[in-house]
């Protein structure tokens, strides 16, 4: 009896060890190279073009952030007299106004399909929704490159709006699939309960489920925030001047193909990768909860 | 109730779906002409002939298993230590998921800085820790290039497939390995005949899903190598047919060659979620 109790101590010590290992290893992973650019993004050129590198920046400075948000040199594809400055902060802003009007769109059209699919029978359902679910899994060319004349023709291209409803439209079936998923986690005695009570379809859903769904909610509008703002490859297509122009492409642009300005792209990263991580740091619960909830139920 | 979802998917993406299949079987380059005139089967002809298109195969199917053997078994790692009980769990987890929440094109300028060839921190490392002896240029060589755009689309991807594989964990009963471990199995054990096994759905969605982020990879490869040949990808490829030398016609029968390869992936992911549910 004691020698097994020894072994277990002795196990536990070892699974303790690869515990602390594995640990250390996930943290330096995901959080080295983030740490690296913000390190970047205070070195002066000198300091962030040096051999060795300077691990911690012998003269911080916060001139690239002011260069790129205030002053700003000049700018690789922008006309003679406007700065780098102006381009990135028109892009935060059109980042903003996309990623919010979006993240409203996305929310109100999957709370109510999501009920409509988790407690409603109507002609076409299953049809409909596969149609829907097959969005989740193919390459989205064979739509984009038939919208982009559509769009020309609506006069869509370039414009806020435009990128907003493509946005829109192909992030509503995720949402509609997770809004499905976490009405039906709520017991159908709700319901019940609540038409015996002379309640309409509406009111059961806005008075009674919604509040108990609203933290399902929360996660699809994180993640529809996040995926709208983390977008590149829609603006790259459809987005031509600083009109529609998000952060992904303003960012992008910091990297001429032959010169690279490495200071101020950095800054520039740093500040558009804010909003994900204040998301993840301060709504992480909801986040994994969106991100596990379609495996579990599939 | 489900309605403007409908109208929004019929106008912008099934019905241009179906017009895109159409062009497919139409020369419509607007470099030589805005006019389209029905070739048939043509344009299908050229791509699977063509050696760009095979050259872009090849590098997808690389791509496609660099990414898959570094992020499943990282991510399963990771969501093994994740599932422990330890102090400062909630933080670690919200650190570990950082990546993914990124954007991709940011994720991607963010690894080729680290990579860069005269002042890149990878390199400054390797030199102080005396690996290397000289600075190298990572991204130049093709092979090198191509693992590297794998293991940096695997850096972002793995915090999603690891949340999958915790909320798979987190559902095993204890009294499981608490039996397990009555019966006398190792940790070892354990993780064969328990963990393992009752991971296998979740496993299989992380395959497929990852499968399919692959395939639509573009953002992180065009930061890290834009266009180049040794790493362009079928996905980065269709961009630049239809974009760059605006030959819609054969761009949109290549999109529907990569669509018959992303269907073949997700016919077993979508038909899994589809049976859970009884219409």
């Amino acid at each position: 009896m004691r020698f097994e109790l020894s072994c277990e101590r002795e196990s536990m010590r070892i699974t303790r060890i690869f515990l602390s290992l594995g640990v250390m290893l996930l943290v330096f992973w995901s959080l080295a190279p983030l740490v690296w650019v913000v390190i970047s993004s205070i070195s002066p050129r000198v300091e962030l073009y040096s051999i060795p590198p300077h691990w911690i920046p012998h003269n911080p400075t916060l001139a690239n952030y002011e260069t790129v948000l205030l002053s700003g040199a000049t700018y690789r594809s922008a006309p003679v007299g406007s700065s780098t400055a102006q381009f990135f902060v028109r892009g935060l802003v059109n980042s903003i106004i996309i990623a919010l009007a979006t993240t409203a769109i996305v929310g109100i059209l999957s709370t109510f399909a999501g009920y409509a699919f988790a407690r409603l029978a109507f002609r076409g359902k299953g049809p409909l929704f596969l149609g829907m679910l097959m969005l989740l899994a193919i390459p989205l060319w064979s739509s984009l490159i038939t919208l982009y004349s559509i769009f020309s023709t609506l006069g869509l291209l370039d414009t806020l709006a435009g990128l907003t409803i493509i946005y829109a439209t192909y992030q509503v079936p995720l949402a509609v699939w997770l809004m499905r998923i976490f009405f039906e986690r709520l017991p159908i005695e709700l319901d019940e309960a609540a038409r015996v009570d002379g309640a309409s379809t509406l009111t059961v859903l806005t008075r009674v489920l919604f509040p108990i769904a609203l933290p399902g909610l929360i996660s699809v509008l994180i993640i529809s925030f996040l995926t709208a703002w983390n977008n590149f490859l829609f603006p790259l297509i459809f987005s031509f001047t600083e009109n529609s122009r998000p952060v992904t492409v303003v960012v992008s642009q910091f990297f001429g193909f032959e010169e690279v300005q490495f200071d101020y792209m950095s800054a520039a990263a740093v500040v558009a990768m804010v909003p994900p991580v204040v998301f993840t740091l301060f709504f992480q619960k909801y986040l994994v909860s969106g991100l596990s909830a379609g495996a579990v139920k599939g | 109730m489900v309605a403007p979802i409908f109208f929004l998917l019929i106008l912008f993406v099934w019905y241009p779906a179906a017009n895109t299949l159409l062009t497919s079987l139409y020369f419509l380059n607007f470099k030589v002409s805005p006019q389209a005139r029905f070739v048939g089967l043509a344009n299908y002809a050229t791509i699977l002939m063509n050696r760009d298109f095979l050259a872009a195969l090849r590098n997808t199917v690389f791509f496609l298993l660099i990414l898959l053997l570094v992020s499943l078994p990282s991510a399963l790692g990771g969501s093994l230590v994740l599932n422990e009980k330890f102090r400062g769990r909630t933080a670690i987890r919200a650190v570990a998921i950082a990546p993914w929440t990124l954007p991709p094109i940011v994720a991607g300028f963010l690894w080729r800085w680290i990579l860069n060839g005269s002042y890149g921190v990878l390199n400054g490392l390797l030199w102080q820790l005396g690996v290397i002896h000289e600075y190298q240029v990572w991204l130049i060589q093709p092979v090198t290039a191509m693992i590297l755009c794998g293991i940096v689309q695997a850096w972002r991807d793995i915090p999603f497939v690891m949340m999958i594989f915790l909320a798979s964990l987190q559902s095993i009963p204890p009294d499981l390995y608490e039996s397990a471990t009555v019966c006398g199995a190792g940790a070892m054990q354990r993780f064969r005949y328990v963990t393992l096994p009752l991971l296998r759905p979740a496993i299989a969605v992380g395959l497929a899903l990852e499968t399919i982020y692959g395939l639509l990879g573009f953002d992180i490869i065009y930061a890290l190598t834009g266009f180049d040949p040794s790493t362009k990808i079928l996905n980065l490829l269709n961009y630049e047919v239809a974009f760059r030398l605006l030959d819609f016609g054969l761009a949109s029968a290549l999109s529907y060659i990569l669509l018959l390869g992303g269907a073949a992936v997700g016919y077993f992911y979508i038909r899994r979620i589809y049976r859970g549910y009884a219409f």
